[in-house]
Order: structure tokens, then sequence, then C-alpha cells
């Protein structure tokens, strides 16, 4: 959602700012200090949050007995810093520690979620550029015609709807009343654990097991979410395409390129969109990246069982383990893109270069 | 129209259009007429700014324009659909949901504009300084404003308001907190550009104090772009403010708030699906509008992207 | 150009459109499946198992030595202890165990397999532990095992003998553990509690075959059962956390059971021909709490005048339509104990409320703050409570949060009013009274935090101790009713714990389940049939 918008001038930014990354040593630096800093901040507003993960562990019914005595377990009774120290140590020898809510180590649960995440990221990000480049690109090549304001006006309200809502309406029309699409969930019940899990993709592995049921039964749960988390960052590609397009468009090889009697098919497709190419798979990157948080309330909505809804239930009661491990998984996530955005585009911007 | 009123319509054309303005106050109205005429230029930008004024109009008038109070519960009318004692039907408590809806625009205009009050200038100073004073200062604004900007924008709302506890003005601080980082780095990356600039060069070498550089000749050159930031960031914030209150964070009940109403509304999703549609919509509707207003503001001082 | 940019757009989300396509099948006859939210499941180690929904599974898995009956909560049968009795005073228990019964291992289950599990219980101090000092069960010398089949257990506290079996139905308390198989897994000390989060090593009539987090739990069936094998040999829980979705699985035949109802699908449901409802009333109270520290709230007066804010009738009508009872009294009805229905003395009465707040000198109102959950029906509850306040002034801020969040405040007593559900232990008046009418000391360092007396900083009178203290002891049927009675319209003239409803439990069942027991306090799943 928000992630989204954001983005844009994230990269700007960056690119106006070479000497920061220059030194290869002060960038890696710089990178350490921000996940530092995020895990910080993550930790200290966790522990200041009013969710009380030992009367989540202890429930209603305890006695003040056990209440300390859990509290102790949790290493809750440390002073803050102390806890934090021990929490850096234990991240540091890669050992997230067990998420209160689930029983199980966090790293266990994360190879769990995750990939369903990154199945449906994956099958919004095909929709989200299959539909948005070809959009953008007409917009640039429409400049100020109708087909220009229709795509923004279809980007604009992909910035501007409430996605859990389009995904209470979307249920509600394709699944209660046409019952086109499956409903919450990725895979109907009977064919929970039907196939053998390879890559944790349920699309690839019934796929690769053979079993079209179930890969019929996965598609069909997926595609609803996928359509409104693909129609989000299409908003986006579209609106990025547009830009390079115009960019390249009234670049002075393409007046002399039409004047030398190229068709102007040949001329969008052939010069212009090759040379943006780059500068789109950047965008869609970005917008992949960005599919990791904007799944949050998409996850749910159709209870997808994955690391949106993860992280927000951890948030919820307090589990700062899981919290913690998200959050700095999320800010790799961010700062690895940030990374690539800045290589690719000292590489390709030849005033940075 | 008369003759003579033409000819003063035209005589104040000319005045905003004239080449050399004669005062400060002429160049200022200048510049904002010529920036109306390309921002009229956009018709999707018109729409934006006709729905804003229309919303913030019902906002203002919502006594006289709801039907019935926002708050009456009549346990014995509850989840009527919508007729012509009530428009959209009643909710759960058998309040008027038109009128929630109505007077829910005051809510969420609230929430907008108190956090455009604050992100704006605290993003600005940041970026400004940050920008102007460069080195140590620099590395330390810009760190902490990347560290922010890490953090997925809900899930930082969502855990400032929860330590804050949940209430409307704690949602406005929340969601203030979480959107200034985006300020502060474009008005950085602006103020970089500024400060080489032979302009400030001059200020700076007939004596003028850093803060008075800052304050009086580089944050009034970045407030253009800031400002079409805001307004594009207020679309993100009604959703993230809409967001919170589906999730119970937000304004508490009995306020009546389309994210909080939309959460209701859930529970009710399959026989009174238009309970859930509503306010929906009435979010997207003010969404799109400061979408579509600041798109426009985009284009108008920057019409190469 | 304009029409192959379109035609280019489209192909991709054809070739997904393609995946859509209609098959629909019943669920296998041997097959339960529901649907429930198991977005948390913190653990299912019976010496810390706390929630809800992961218990009733447990209990599947975790026979206790004596059982209630499916049918009536208040008769105590057998379970895997065969016959059971108790010395003269009442408080030295003998059970006698079945024999043959295995562990999902192969191991036999014996009297040292509950005896370890309760030791062990002890010696974690989780919250079966709390559960076991309310029994006056605190020490692992408590428990003998003359033989392998024979358990003996001393509790240290004074009870009517009609009381304390209530104590082992309890599967947190008196349910069989594979120590062994256990205590392979153990790490760092910590008696198995690691492995049991997420695994089950019990005796019951079910074992655990997969359990996922926020995605399914599959049981199956143990064909060694005493009572002989469950029908249906696969209960598959599936993670769905909306009740419409939930709903909507039921009503297209993917599932048996949807086990969360909202009170706003239940008329539409209940009239669909394909859907079977079986409704029982709760082990629960729904009650308005009243800080005694506030110096306003403590106001005898005050406290009265709240009791005819709340519109008991028209909420039960509307918002509780057909989930909820009205129950003002703290025993739950089908209780031993409770008093006769009906007998609920107030309603919505908003100028007596007026009168009694100026008599009170607060003629002009005040303003408090109300929490309460964020789920059903508690901010419909609240806000109708709101309303009816204001009309006499009394402006209330409602503030909903989380039910962890809501603990907390109720063990830190830091709140001014709150609105709540408390869920009893056990379907005997003991149990209500000791909650609700017992405060063992009013102290903020005794941290009395089990007793809702104690939460709202209410410290009854020597009566009330008196009281409880007598019908516990009381053998005689006739005389405890007759002081349950007394206690409870005491309890309902002076408490500043407001009792306002007791739920009901609908179950929401497709047509082709025959059978599915439920009392009010557990649900049997090994006695499920379907056509």
């Amino acid at each position: 959602m928000s992630s989204l918008t954001d983005l844009a001038p994230r990269r700007n930014t960056r690119l106006r700012l070479p000497r920061w990354a220059a030194p290869a040593l002060r960038g890696g630096l710089s990178v350490a200090l921000t996940l530092l800093g995020l895990l910080a901040l993550t930790f200290f507003i966790g522990r200041v949050l009013p969710f009380d993960p030992i009367a989540a562990v202890v429930g209603e019914k305890a006695d003040a007995s056990v209440y300390e005595n859990v509290r102790t377990k949790l290493g809750l009774d440390q002073p803050l810093y102390i806890q934090f120290v021990m929490f850096l140590r234990d991240m540091l020898s890669g050992n997230f520690g067990r998420a209160i809510f689930t029983g199980n180590p966090v790293a266990d649960d994360l190879r769990h979620v995750i990939p369903a995440t990154v199945e449906l990221a994956t099958v919004a990000i095909v929709i989200g550029s299959g539909l948005g480049i070809p959009f953008g690109v007409a917009a640039a090549v429409y400049r100020g015609k109708p087909i220009d304001h229709a795509v923004r006006l279809l980007s604009l309200i992909g910035h501007s709807v409430p996605i859990f809502w389009l995904g209470l309406m979307g249920l509600i029309v394709f699944y209660a009343w046409l019952g086109w699409v499956g409903g919450s969930g990725r895979v109907d019940i009977f064919y929970l654990d039907a196939v053998p899990k390879r890559t944790g993709l349920l699309l690839v592995d019934s796929a690769l097991a053979g079993d079209w049921d179930v890969f019929v039964s996965a598609a069909r749960h997926i595609i609803l979410p996928a359509l409104l988390l693909g129609y989000s960052s299409m908003a986006y590609i579209s609106r990025m395409t547009r830009s390079f397009m115009l960019d390249q468009l009234s670049q002075e090889y393409v007046t002399t390129a039409r004047v030398k009697g190229l068709s102007r098919r040949r001329v969008v497709w052939g010069h212009a969109f090759r040379n943006v190419l780059v500068q789109l798979a950047t965008v869609i990157a970005i917008s992949y990246g960005g599919l990791l948080e904007g799944a949050v309330l998409t996850e749910t909505v159709f209870a997808w069982p994955g690391f949106g809804q993860y992280l927000t239930t951890a948030l919820m009661i307090g589990d700062m383990n899981a919290v913690l491990a998200c959050t700095l998984i999320v800010g790799l996530v961010f700062i690895c893109l940030n990374l690539i955005t800045d290589l690719l585009y000292r590489f390709l911007d030849p005033r940075t270069r | 129209m008369t003759a003579h009123s033409f000819e003063r319509n035209a005589s104040l054309r000319s005045w905003l259009l004239v080449e050399a303005p004669q005062s400060g106050f002429q160049a200022w109205m200048q510049s904002f007429y010529l920036a109306w005429l390309r921002l009229a230029a956009n018709p999707l930008a018109v729409i934006g700014v006709v729905v804003l004024l229309g919303i913030g109009l019902v906002a203002l008038m919502a006594p006289w324009i709801a039907t019935h109070s926002p708050f009456d519960q009549v346990l014995a009318d509850r989840l009527q659909r919508p007729s012509a004692a009530h428009w959209l039907g009643t909710d759960e408590l058998g309040r008027d949901v038109f009128s929630r809806i109505v007077y829910g625009a005051r809510t969420t205009l609230y929430i907008v504009g108190l956090v455009a009050v604050i992100v704006g200038p605290i993003g600005l100073c940041i970026g400004a300084t940050a920008g102007y004073l460069g080195g140590w200062v620099e590395a330390v604004l810009m760190r902490i404003t990347d560290i922010f900007l890490s953090f997925p924008s809900l899930i930082l709302a969502l855990a400032f308001v929860s330590a804050l506890g949940p209430s409307l003005d704690n949602a406005i601080i929340a969601i203030a907190l979480s959107s200034w980082p985006g300020i502060a780095r474009l008005a950085r990356a602006e103020t970089l550009t500024i400060r080489s600039s032979d302009y400030v060069d001059a200020v700076r070498v007939m004596g003028a104090s850093t803060p008075r550089i800052i304050f009086k000749h580089v944050m009034p050159m970045c407030l253009p772009s800031v400002v079409v930031r805001v307004t594009l960031s207020m679309a993100s914030v009604a959703l993230t403010a809409a967001g919170l209150g589906f999730l119970g964070l937000g304004a508490q009940p009995p306020t009546p708030e389309w994210g909080a109403m939309l959460s209701t509304a859930r529970q009710y999703l399959l026989e009174h699906w238009y309970l859930a549609a509503m306010p929906g919509l009435a979010i997207l509707t003010v969404s799109l509008a400061f979408n579509l207003f600041g798109d426009g503001l985009r284009d108008m001082l920057n019409p190469r992207s | 150009m304009l029409r192959r940019l379109t035609r280019a757009a489209l192909a991709g989300s054809f070739l997904l459109g393609l995946a859509v396509a209609p098959g629909q099948a019943a669920t296998p006859k041997d097959v339960f499946v529901m649907a429930s939210d198991l977005t948390t499941f913190i653990t299912f180690d019976p010496a810390a198992a706390n929630e809800s929904f992961p218990n009733e599974l447990l209990r599947q898995m975790c026979t206790p030595l004596l059982s209630l009956d499916h049918k009536d909560p208040s008769k105590v049968v057998a379970g895997i202890a065969e016959t059971w009795s108790s010395s003269p005073d009442g408080k030295t228990w003998t059970f006698s165990l079945r024999r043959g019964m295995v562990f999902p291992s192969g191991n036999p289950v014996t009297s040292s397999s509950i005896a370890w599990a309760m030791r062990r219980s002890i010696k974690l101090n989780l919250v079966s532990a709390s559960l076991m000092r309310d029994w006056g069960l605190t020490s692992q010398d408590q428990i003998a095992t003359p033989d392998d089949h024979t358990l003996v257990i001393t509790l240290a506290k004074d009870l009517a003998p009609s009381v304390t079996p209530f104590a082992f139905t309890n599967h947190r308390m008196g349910s069989a553990l594979d120590r062994d198989t256990i205590m392979a897994r153990e790490k760092d000390g910590d008696l198995g509690a690691g492995w049991l989060n997420t695994n089950v090593a019990c005796y019951g009539p079910y074992r655990l075959n997969t359990l996922r987090a926020q995605e399914v739990a599959i049981l199956e069936a143990n064909p060694t059962y005493w009572k002989g094998a469950p029908a249906m040999k696969r209960i598959i829980v599936r993670h769905v956390p909306e009740p419409g979705a939930q709903r909507l699985l039921l009503e297209k035949n993917d599932i048996d059971y949807a086990k969360s109802v909202e009170a706003s699908s239940l008329a539409a449901m209940v009239a669909n021909p394909e859907l079977r409802f079986q409704f029982q009333p709760r082990l629960d109270s729904v009650y308005l709490a009243l800080n005694q520290k506030d110096p306003i709230l403590s106001n005898p007066k005050v406290i009265e005048a709240f009791r005819y804010l709340i519109d008991y009738q028209g909420l039960r009508e509307t918002v509780q339509k057909g989930r909820a009872e009205i129950r003002q009294s703290f025993v739950p009805a089908g209780v031993f104990g409770a008093l006769p229905k009906g007998e609920d003395p107030y309603r919505l009465d908003i100028a007596k409320a007026k009168a009694l707040l100026t008599e009170a000198g607060y003629g002009d109102g005040f303003k408090k703050t109300v929490l309460t959950m964020t789920n059903y029906p508690f901010p419909d509850l609240a806000q109708n409570f709101q309303q009816n306040a204001a009309k006499v002034g009394v402006t209330l801020d409602i503030r909903t949060m989380a039910t962890a969040q809501l603990y907390t405040l109720m063990r830190s007593r830091d709140f001014q009013m709150l609105m709540a559900v408390y869920d009893y232990d056990y379907p005997d008046a003991n149990d209500m009274a000791l909650r609700m009418a017992y405060n063992p000391d009013n102290s903020d360092a005794a941290k009395a935090t089990n007793f809702l007396a104690w939460r709202a900083a209410w410290a009854p009178d020597a009566w009330f101790k008196q009281q409880v203290e007598a019908a516990q002891l009381e053998r005689d049927p006739a005389k405890r009713t007759a002081l349950y009675a007394e206690l409870q319209r005491r309890h309902m003239r002076e408490s500043p714990i407001i009792g306002i409803f007791q739920r009901l439990g609908a179950m929401a069942l497709h047509k082709r389940v025959k059978r599915f027991e439920y009392n009010g306090a557990e649900l049997f799943y090994d006695t499920i049939e379907k056509e």
C-alpha cells in the first residue's frame, strides 16, 4: 500500500548521493548500523508495547507464583539492555529463539511461512508486471490521450483502495456469490499435505508431483489474493513504465528513427522499450520487495498462512523473538533492494559513473 | 455576463499575467494563477480538488447533511436494509449508517489534516538541516530516517499506537511518527541541490547565520516539492488510519470512523454486504481524491515526469 | 497497436483464469473436518496449556482420571480410572486404573505415568500447578503409587466429597504422560516442555498426527482406546480465522463443523436445511466489574445505579439473540447451586439509576473508562451501556483491547471498569463462589489474581467468607443449595461484580453429522457419528 508510494523517492534520493556508498567499507558499515538500529528500535518498541507475552502464555487463571515463574523463564525479569545484548548474541549465532504463539523455533516457522508469501508475491508480480508494463507503455505512447488518463486513474485507484476492503468484497462476490474462486487458505482442506514438499511453493510442488487436482485447487485459492496484490503493484509499475518511456520517447534518436521511416511499433518496442528494460527490472524488484509488506493485511483477510500474518500475530501478543526475526528479514530485503538499485543506477547513469 | 464585469475579469487576468509584476504580492498571485491554470488543464486533478472540497463541505456541514444522530442507538431497528428512513441502512446497534459515514468524514479529515500539519514541518526541518549541514549531523539524521523507512509503515504505526494506547489522538501521533521519514529524505535531496547554488552562496558570503539560511532561504525552496509529497502521502495516511481503525487501534467507539465501521461490518458481511461496502467506498474516495490532486500538483511542478 | 496492447495485458490473467474450475466433494465418511481459528497455538503441554481451543483438542488426546458425563456436566463418571473412593474425611482419594492401556509409543499406562505427570506439573510451576494449588495439591509427596494400577492422592483442603471429584476431571491435572518418550526429548532439564509444545504423548481416544500453527491440526483415532476406537478415523482442523469464511465452507459442504458462528449469521444458518444446530448453555459469566479502589465506584448507591443501566432484555433480544441468556447471579444455569431461571431482579431503568446517583451525590454524573475485549459481542455491549450511562450524565470512554492485554490490567488492578467474560473450571457452585464472592486478602501484595473479587479490589465482609467456606464443606445437598442461594442473592445486591449474561454455545454442524456431544463444559470428539 503506502510502501509503494514511499519507494520511489527512496530510490531517487539515493542516486543523488553517490559519495555515501562509494567506499564499499563505509557502505557495509552503514548497512550494519541501519540493521542494528532497526533491531534496537523494534526491540524497544516491543518492550514498551502493552502486550504482555506472559499474559498470553499463562492466560487468565494462573496465580502470581506461576506468573513470576514464566517471567523468569522468558528472561523478562532482566534489565532491558541485557535482554537486548542476549538477543543480539543469539541472533549472531543464528539462533532466533522460540516463538511463543506457535511453540516452534522461529526459524522453523519462517521456513513454513516464507514460501507461502513468496508464492503469493510471485504470482502477484507476474500479474502486476504483465498488466502494468503494457499499460505504462500505452500511456506514454498516447500521452495526454484518453488512454493515458484511464491508465493513470486505474493506477491511482490501485494506490488508493484499502486492500483489506477490496479483499473482503472480492471474497463476497467471487467466492460467496459466484463461486468462481476458492475461499481462504492456500488449498482445499482435503489436499492439505497431499503432495510432497519440495520447494514449499504449492503450485510448483503439485506440478512436480503431477497432481493436477491439487494444482487446480491451489490456483483457485491463490488467484484472488494474487490479483489484488498484483493490482497494487501494477499501479506502481505502470506509472514508472510510463515515465521511463516518456523519457526515452523524447530522445533525439526516436525522432531520427521515425524520420528514417521506421514504424512506430518498431521504435517503441524495438528501441525505446529495450532501453528501459534495466530500469524496469529494478522497479519490479522494488515492488516485489514491497509485496512482502503489502501482503500483511491481504494475508489476514484471506487467512493466507504467510509471513505477513505471522508477523501481525506475533506483534499482537508481544512475541518478540518472532517479531524481531521478521523485522530483520524485512529490513534486510529493503536494504538489499536499495543497494541493488544504487548499483544499477550508478552503472546506468552516465552522470554518476 | 455584463461587459463591465468582463472587462474587469480581463484586466484581472492581465494583471495576473503581466510580464513584470509590480509587487511581491502580485508576483505571488501570478505564480498561483499560473499554477492553477496548469492544474486546471489536468481534468483528473480538477476532479480530485472538487471531490476534496466536497468532502470538506460534508464534514463541515455534517449536522445538516446527516439525517440522524450518528450516535443514537435503536436496538429494535438494528441491521435494517437501506430504505427511505435509513438511506444506507442501520448498523448492529441500530444507528443510521449514512449519518455515521457523513460524520466519519470529520474523523478522517481531522486525522489527515493533523498529520499533515505535524509531518510537513518535522520532515522539512530534519531534511533541510541534514542536507545543509552535511557531515556527521547528516549521517546520524539519515541513518535514523533509513531505520524508520525500512520498517513497514503500517506495522510501525501499529506498534506506536499500541504502545501509546489506542485512541484517535494517539493514532494521529503514530501515523505522524511513521510518515515523516519519506518527507525528510525528499527535503534533504532538494537541499543538496540548493545548497551549492549561487544564490545560497551569495547569502552566505553576505554573512547570514546558518539557521537563517536554512529557515529563510533553503526551506522555502524545498517547500513546493514537500507540499506535493505531503499531499500524496495524505492518501496513504487516510489508508493507514483506516487500517488502524480496522484493527481496533484507531478511534474508539462510538466515534464514527470508516475503518472501524468496516471492521464491525465484517461480521455481517454475508447478510449485509452494503454495511462493509459503504465505508470502504468512502475511504477509497478520500484517498483517491488526495492522490489525484497530489498527482496533478506533481505534474504541474515537474511537467517532465 | 492499442488492441495488441490490450491483448498482451489480458493474456496473463487468462492463463490464470483457466485454473478456475468447479469441483466440490463432501467430506469422507470416517473423517471429521472442522474449521477453527488456529492463529495462536502456544502449547500442547498439559502442564502449561491455557488457551481454550488447544485445550479442547488436548482433551481428546488426554483422558483424565474421571470424566464429566457427556450429557449432564454435573455428573462425574469413570475415565482412565475404573473405580474411585475417598477416605471418610474426604481428603485421601484412591483410584484404580484400567488394565491394558498403552500410549501411542506402545509403552504401558500405569499409575506412575499419572503420578509423574502430576509431579512434573508441580515442578514446572506453570498453569496446571496453579490449578492444583486451588485444590490443595502442592507437594510431590501428596501423590503415591502403591502398585501399577493404584493411585492415591491426598489433598490438603477440606471440601465436600461431592466437589472434589471435579478436580480429577481436568485433563491438565489427572491425565497420563508417556514418561520415557518425553524424557528422551528432554533439553536442558526442561522435562520435555519444549518438545511438548507441539507434540502430545498422552493416552486418549485420539493422538496427534500433525500440527502447524496458522495452518492445520490433524488428530488420528487410537484403535486401542478402552471404549473402542472412535468412529471418526481422523479429525482435521483447518485454520480459518474468519467466521464468515467458516460459514461459507460449511454451507458449501467443505467441512462438517464450523467452530465460530457469528450472531448475525445465526438466523440465516439455522434456516438452512443443510445445517444442524446444537445449543448448550456454557459455563461462564459475562460481567461488569467496578474497581473498588475508585472513590466514586465504591459508593454502594453508584454500584446499584449501574445495575439499572444495563439493557439486559434489549441486548438479549438483539445483539445477543440466540447467543446468551440473562444471568445476574454468579452460578450458571445447569450447575449445582444455580438459582432458578428468571430470578434476575434488575432491568434497565434510567430514572431509577438517576435517582440512585443523585442520592449518592453524583446527580451531575462523572467520567470513567470502561475496558473491554475487541471480540464480539463486547464492543456492542459496551457501547449500549455507554449510551445508557450518558442518559444519566455519566460519560464513559471505551477502550477495546486484546484479551491478554486485559488480563495484564486485571492482574495489576489497573482499571476503573471492565466488561468481560469469565470461563469457569468445573460445574459446581463452589468454583463460582470462590471466583466471584471470595477474597483471601485484599492487599496489593497478596496478588490473589485468581479471584475476581481481588481483581476488583473488593473485600467482601466476613459473612461472605463464612458462607463460602461453610458451603464448601456442607455434605447435605439441600442445605448446600440453600447456602449458595443466600450467597448469590446477597451478592447480586452488594457486589461490584455485576452479572449480566450466561452465554450459549452454538455448534454449527452439517446435517450429515448425527451426533456430537457437548455438555456446556466439554466437547467429546470420540462419540461423533456421521451419516
